[in-house]
């Protein structure tokens, strides 16, 4: 039996986990969502965000908070970049809508491979971390965690709440809503579909770069990092069902329950099996996820 | 009759076999080992990727799993060797088997499922089976490392290119056995509308499956080979990146043409593998090809090819 | 087999040919019980189906995407195939295209490649979803003749159609379908007459 200390701190490891989950996946899912691009590179940009933090945590020895912001201007620019020099002329050169998601797929497995490389290149393959953002620790039931997880899960509920607030009160995320239920009629009503493009790629771009800064003094910064949160990723977005943002905390808690009690309870390495073999199963039976929604145009099943 | 006129010529006036034929006298004047090395990795991920396009470039299926069927046959061959004594010349069959087993099984999960989620299931069941290899210390010694004998006792090169020569072959000619015969036709047919096949009576299912059975079974093949030509496997061969090389080549090569995999590997595997102090340019070149490839030249090598020879519109 | 938008005349078509199963009922095809059967059993049994929305094999040539029908389901030498894919293409008028991908055929020579891998099946039925949906009124003329020819050579037709016209033109009985259910079935003239299909049409 697991005692009652173990299991509440068991817990309280998964909550961590799911906020985190939560914030690099909602990106990936919204890409899809809007312009049902599968992105392969997702990870990438969860690591520009960690390589921008801790350039101006360490290098320009700036505050934890402001590093973070650097990131997620820097997520957001280099995310509109990419959109605007990738996908931008692909979409207009794609005649067959039909093969548009498995094209960008690949284009994207490109992208991830250059970005990677890029980094490389310029910073080396050193592992790049920081002790910690801020000192110290918080005693929470009994149980002691680092002020710098207390106040990544913090950004990241108060990063995603405020992004849905965006999703569902602002005009502009109004019309990112609108151009994922329905392209065509988006059009008809005068939204410019090449900005919205852009912005939700840049913004998916900003939430991954704001994720890998805020973990900064847990996951260091080195080229290739950005493959576990890839994962988990897209293990939430494919258990509740691509594009399905509403659902992508629900999907992150469950992943993280599993690999977190699957971790205590058969060593770890073997969590990952057991999230898995759980989405595996669903997508067998219910091959759009646990809560697959109708998204525009998933014109490929 | 078109269809007759692939079947009688194709095979014989094929690009890929030519040059395999051409490569056979290349150890009879260049003895550098270095080069033969350079020829037999061009080989095996030309063979890999062949293999891939059976899958990609006919039922349309994205098998982002393939790296992990290359590793089983390679483990499994391995493993039979170091524990059981079998010799490696009848375990890379073994694996080759298993392989397809594991193959066959994972056409069946991916059945229902089309595009992205077809590649996200190939894509999950392989970073499973990579898991399993992984973690099962006791039997793989995981990322440590697992010593496997080797196929002959010389350190020269020569003798495994020629093993890997006949292999390409083998896959070559049977890959494109099946392409061209009805069974081929039947896949193009699914890959294209699956509806619209099933209505002209042909049962998806069991060419599904099939085709993910011969295409993982050659991946396992090679991972034996592999296995016996290294002296050494750890699960990164299984990785998610090795079959991004392999889908790349595939893609450079030319969708459902076959013999354009194995060119893209004997021009890219050398040229690339020359740059191998520059390990990071090796892999933006990659990238960029691929993103390049996809926007602009979704035909690759071999739909250049077929426009400099003029050869007609849908052959091979 | 007529009826308003949504009346569930494809739904009805999907269920006989086996790409969806029926919740409740059965489908007989002659003696054969088929319901339920998967889709290419019952191309094999003889019932071939076009669809609403022209499908095809884009990236095949017209001749292979004939041929597919007949090397799937029946077992002749391969010259003999070929050969009744020639004499389909001559009776559709596509021979010239023989060699064309379908991807580059018009609108309507995609409807008569449909039809055309169709009569590659030999079926003893045929199902025609929306055949002069979107087809050009001179085309849709010689569909006209296509139907009646093959009709008097002992091919059974089963057509769903918004196109009253054509409808009433080939016809010997008409089923009027309207909200998932038969309204009426009959000889066109006895059709025509009903009031209830002018008030499915035109009704509130």
């Amino acid at each position: 039996m697991i005692s009652g200390q173990t299991l509440a701190s068991l817990l309280v490891a998964a909550i961590v986990r799911a906020g985190l989950y939560t914030l690099s996946a909602t990106g990936l899912s919204l890409i899809f969502g809007v312009m049902n691009v599968p992105n392969f590179a997702h990870g990438e940009l969860y690591m520009i965000g960690a390589y921008i933090a801790v350039f101006t945590f360490s290098g320009l020895n700036l505050p934890p908070l402001v590093a973070i912001l650097f990131a997620a201007v820097g997520g957001f620019i280099i995310g509109a970049a990419i959109e605007k020099s990738i996908f931008y002329p692909l979409r207009k050169r794609s005649e067959r809508r039909k093969l548009w998601i498995m094209n960008t797929f690949l284009v994207t497995v490109g992208l991830s491979l250059l970005l990677k490389n890029l980094i490389q290149v310029i910073a080396g393959t050193k592992y790049r971390g920081i002790d910690h953002y801020w000192q110290g620790g918080l005693d929470l039931a009994g149980l002691s965690i680092s002020v710098d997880r207390v106040v990544g899960v913090g950004i990241a509920i108060i990063v995603v709440i405020a992004f849905w607030l965006f999703l569902q009160k602002t005009t502009v995320g109004k019309a990112i809503r609108a151009t994922a239920q329905d392209e065509v009629g988006a059009k008809v009503v005068g939204i410019n579909l090449d900005n919205i493009h852009t912005l939700t790629f840049a913004l998916s771009a900003m939430l991954a770069s704001i994720a890998g800064a805020s973990l900064l003094s847990l996951n260091p910064a080195y080229p290739t990092m950005g493959l576990m949160p890839l994962f988990s990723s897209w293990f939430v977005v494919i258990l509740v069902g691509l594009g399905n943002i509403a659902a992508v905390p629900v999907g992150a808690l469950i992943i993280s329950l599993i690999e977190t009690f699957a971790a205590y309870g058969f060593g770890s390495g073997w969590q990952r099996l057991f999230s898995l073999a759980l989405i595996i199963l669903i997508l067998l039976f219910k091959p759009r996820g646990l809560f697959g929604s109708d998204v525009k145009g998933i014109w490929e099943r | 009759m078109q269809y007759l006129e692939k079947i009688k010529e194709s095979n014989y006036t094929n690009p890929g076999l030519a040059v395999l034929i051409a490569l056979a006298f290349v150890p009879l004047f260049i003895s550098d080992q270095y080069v033969l090395q350079l020829l037999i990795s061009a080989m095996m991920f030309g063979t890999l990727a062949m293999a891939f396009d059976f899958t990609v470039g006919f039922i349309n299926v994205v098998n982002f799993g393939f790296a992990a069927f290359w590793g089983i046959g390679g483990y499994t061959s391995a493993l039979l060797a170091v524990n059981l004594g079998v010799s490696p010349w009848l375990g890379i069959f073994v694996g080759m088997a298993f392989s397809a087993f594991l193959g066959f099984l994972v056409g069946f999960l991916t059945l229902r499922l089309h595009g992205i989620f077809a590649a996200v299931m190939a894509w999950f069941t392989g970073l499973g089976l990579m898991s399993i290899v992984t973690n099962w210390t006791g039997l793989t010694r995981g990322p440590l490392g697992l010593m496997s004998p080797m196929f002959f006792a010389t350190m020269d090169r020569g003798p495994y290119f020629y093993v890997i020569l006949v292999m390409a072959a083998f896959s070559l000619l049977a890959l494109l056995a099946i392409a061209n015969s009805k069974i081929g036709l039947f896949f193009r047919a699914i890959g294209q509308d699956e509806d619209a096949a099933k209505a002209s009576g042909v049962n998806p299912t069991w060419y599904r499956v099939l085709n993910f059975t011969v295409s993982t079974g050659i991946a396992g093949l090679i991972g034996g080979f592999y296995a016996h030509f290294m002296g050494i496997l750890t699960p990164s061969v299984m990785q998610t990146s090795q079959t991004i090389e392999i889908m790349a080549l595939a893609y450079v090569g030319g969708r459902g043409s076959i013999w354009g995999s194995l060119i893209a590997a004997l021009i890219f595997i050398p040229v690339l593998t020359y740059l191998q102090p520059l390990m990071e340019l090796r892999l933006i070149i990659y990238g960029l090809v691929l993103i390049g490839v996809m926007i602009f030249y979704p035909g690759g090598i071999s739909a250049l090819y077929r426009r400099v020879f003029q050869v007609s519109k849908s052959e091979g | 087999m007529i009826g308003p938008n949504g009346a569930g005349k494809t739904t009805f078509v999907n269920v006989i040919t086996g790409l969806l199963s029926p919740n409740s009922g059965s489908v007989k095809l002659g003696e054969h019980e088929i319901s339920g059967l998967q889709s290419f059993k019952i191309a094999k049994l003889g019932m071939g189906r076009t669809f609403q929305i022209t499908r095809g094999f884009e990236q095949l040539t017209v001749t292979e995407n004939l041929l597919v029908p007949a090397l799937a389901t029946k077992t002749t030498s391969r010259s003999e195939v070929e050969k009744k894919a020639e004499e389909i293409m001559d009776f559709l008028l596509i021979k010239h295209l023989a060699k064309e991908l379908s991807v580059n055929l018009s609108g309507g020579q995609k409807k008569l490649l449909e039809l055309g891998r169709v009569l590659m099946l030999d079926p003893s039925i045929i199902v025609l979803d929306e055949p002069f949906a979107g087809v050009h009124p001179e085309l849709r003329g010689d569909l006209h003749d296509h139907i009646k020819e093959l009709y008097r050579a002992g091919k059974s037709f089963l057509i769903i159609s918004h196109d009253m016209d054509s409808i009433f033109k080939l016809s010997e009985r008409v089923i009027v379908f309207d909200q998932g259910k038969k309204l009426i079935e009959g000889p066109p003239d006895e059709v025509r007459e009903e009031e209830a299909v002018l008030e499915a049409y035109l009704g509130d």
